[in-house]
């Protein structure tokens, strides 16, 4: 359990030096509030990916979602990014939204990373005036 | 690697039986949780759309009791919950512009000095249906299960405003509630909505600490809530401590930059966002309905009669009339349709439907509102927050 503490430990400590638009007072609360599975077990980011998934959080492991686990987590889960899909413009224009209203922090030079990651791995698909009937769980029904 | 470090993960997450391929599963479906995550009380089949705010909601099957069982409601919030309530010291306070006096309540003094009344209402989130816009709208993206009809149990709104007094200028009545902004600030308001005066002071706007007989849940708004069936639920403010009756529209937050709002003129799919001045604010939510039973995939055997059952509503209108088709719609079938037990409360409806062959079938159901008003049969009107998807809800089902 030693070696599980220091591997928390050091993902603290990776967190911080990878977002270095973040005020350092966010830094410091959201290194303690061990509130997510992302925070609770940020060890060593790129060893936890399993085809292609970032196991503890979800995220497509392609460039930029580091950054996007760092800078959105804070607030709110992750779902709302994961369940999301967007064109650039859409993912900006929530941004934007963030920062005018929910006290984002400017992302700084982490923003075009971020807004090409979500762009590119949760973007929209058409799906027209209806969709077809999806996911159904059949059963035999007795009455 | 991967597979010491799944382990290790499955201990730091306090389930040493949780196994690797489940963890893996959970991630990329997006159904993980944190360690600390609780449900509730909840429905363990409620759908976790978020978990940091909380934001569930309940498969249409299991809505079908004629008052939703507390477990089976769904949560949406904009904020996180307070972390300790105090029941016995809580008050509300009345103020604002329009507001005669200022006034303020303990809970019992609520309870002890307003007459109490009981409805069923239904509640239902804005966004609602979310889920099938295309391109997506923002927020949530709910399937068809954000809806619910309760029993509330409070004191009407409008006999609180008599006792502080409303000016004749009074347009919108408004809640602020002690919900914490997801962001840590203590400065923000996570939502602080409100309805205008006229929905305010219907006899069925309650000020109501019970929830089906018992006190409402924290997760609902303990100790105290305001309840405006048929509205956005978000109109429904949680755990209230403050109303204000503004001699304009509220402009807390959640009332501004698009929230709540569609646009005021029609736009094509995937324009732009117009401003405030050009939405509008959703009052009553649109006629709308649903099949609670069967659960959708059933494969009937030996047999093609399948009997249906569900609810419709229509915000602050009723459902005059119930429809089925088994057939995409060509052809359509009334159903058996109860009035509701009080105003603003969703109605029953019950049907028999016998299929003509074996195959694939959807069951498609339709309300018609007392206005003549339908739900459509795709998706209506898109907007940019992906608000008010009534179209019809369909199960698919398998005959032989």
């Amino acid at each position: 359990m030693l070696w599980l503490f220091l591997m928390v430990g050091s993902g603290c400590q990776s967190q911080s030096s990878t977002n270095d638009q973040q005020p350092e007072a966010q830094v410091v609360e959201s290194a303690m509030a061990i509130d997510s599975v992302a925070q609770a077990l940020s060890v060593a980011p790129d060893s936890q990916v399993v085809n292609g998934i970032h196991v503890p959080t979800g995220l497509v492991a392609d460039d930029g979602y580091l950054l996007v686990r760092n800078n959105c987590s804070n607030c709110h889960s992750l779902d709302l990014v994961k369940n999301k899909r967007a064109s650039l413009e859409g993912w900006l224009a929530t941004i934007r939204w963030m920062q005018q209203t929910q006290g984002l922090w400017d992302l700084g030079k982490n923003e075009k990373p971020i807004l090409d990651y979500l762009a590119k791995n949760y973007a929209p698909e058409d799906t027209g005036r209806r969709r077809q009937l999806t996911g159904i769980e059949w059963y035999i029904l007795e009455e | 690697m991967a597979k010491g470090l799944l382990l290790t993960m499955s201990l730091a997450l306090g389930k040493s039986t949780l196994h690797t391929e489940s963890l893996r599963a959970q991630a990329s479906s997006g159904t993980l949780r944190p360690s600390g995550f609780n449900m509730q009380g909840k429905n363990p089949e409620l759908i976790v759309l978020s978990d940091r705010p909380l934001n569930v909601e309940t498969p249409p099957h299991l809505l079908n009791d004629e008052v939703t069982p507390t477990a089976n409601v769904f949560i949406r919030n904009n904020g996180l919950p307070p972390e300790s309530v105090d029941a016995t010291n809580w008050t509300l306070t009345v103020e604002g512009e329009s507001a005669k006096t200022r006034k303020k309540f303990t809970l019992a003094d609520l309870k002890k000095n307003f007459k109490h009344y009981t409805y069923q209402l239904q509640l239902e989130c804005g966004g609602n249906g979310r889920g099938e816009f295309s391109p997506p709208g923002k927020g949530n993206q709910w399937g068809n299960g954000a809806i619910q009809c309760c029993q509330w149990t409070g004191v009407r709104v409008k006999d609180v405003l008599a006792a502080v007094g409303v000016k004749p200028d009074a347009v919108y009545v408004a809640y602020y509630g002690k919900d914490r902004h997801v962001s840590g600030d203590p400065e923000k308001v996570p939502i602080s909505r409100g309805v205008p005066i006229k929905k305010a002071l219907e006899e069925e706007s309650l000020l109501a600490w019970a929830m089906n007989g018992e006190d409402i849940p924290l997760i609902h708004g303990y100790p105290l809530r305001v309840v405006f069936g048929g509205w956005p639920a978000s109109t429904s403010g949680k755990w209230v401590d403050r109303l204000v009756v503004r001699n304009k529209v509220h402009d807390g937050p959640k009332m501004t930059h698009g929230s709540y709002m569609v646009p005021a003129r029609p736009i094509a799919p995937g324009a732009k966002a117009p401003e405030d001045k050009d939405m509008r604010i959703i009052e009553s939510m649109p006629v709308r309905s649903l099949i609670t039973y069967p659960k959708t995939g059933a494969i009937l055997q030996n047999k093609k009669t399948l009997k249906l059952r569900g609810h419709a509503w229509a915000g602050d209108l009723e459902v005059k009339e119930m429809h089925v088709s088994l057939d995409f719609g060509a052809t359509w079938q009334p159903c058996q349709l109860q009035k509701p037990v009080n105003r603003l409360a969703w109605q029953h409806w019950n049907a028999q439907v016998t299929f003509p062959s074996t195959g694939y079938y959807e069951v498609w159901a339709r309300a018609t509102d007392t206005e003549g008003t339908m739900q459509p049969m795709v998706v209506p009107a898109w907007n940019p927050g992906g608000y008010l998807n009534n179209a019809c809800h369909r199960i698919a089902v398998q005959v032989g």
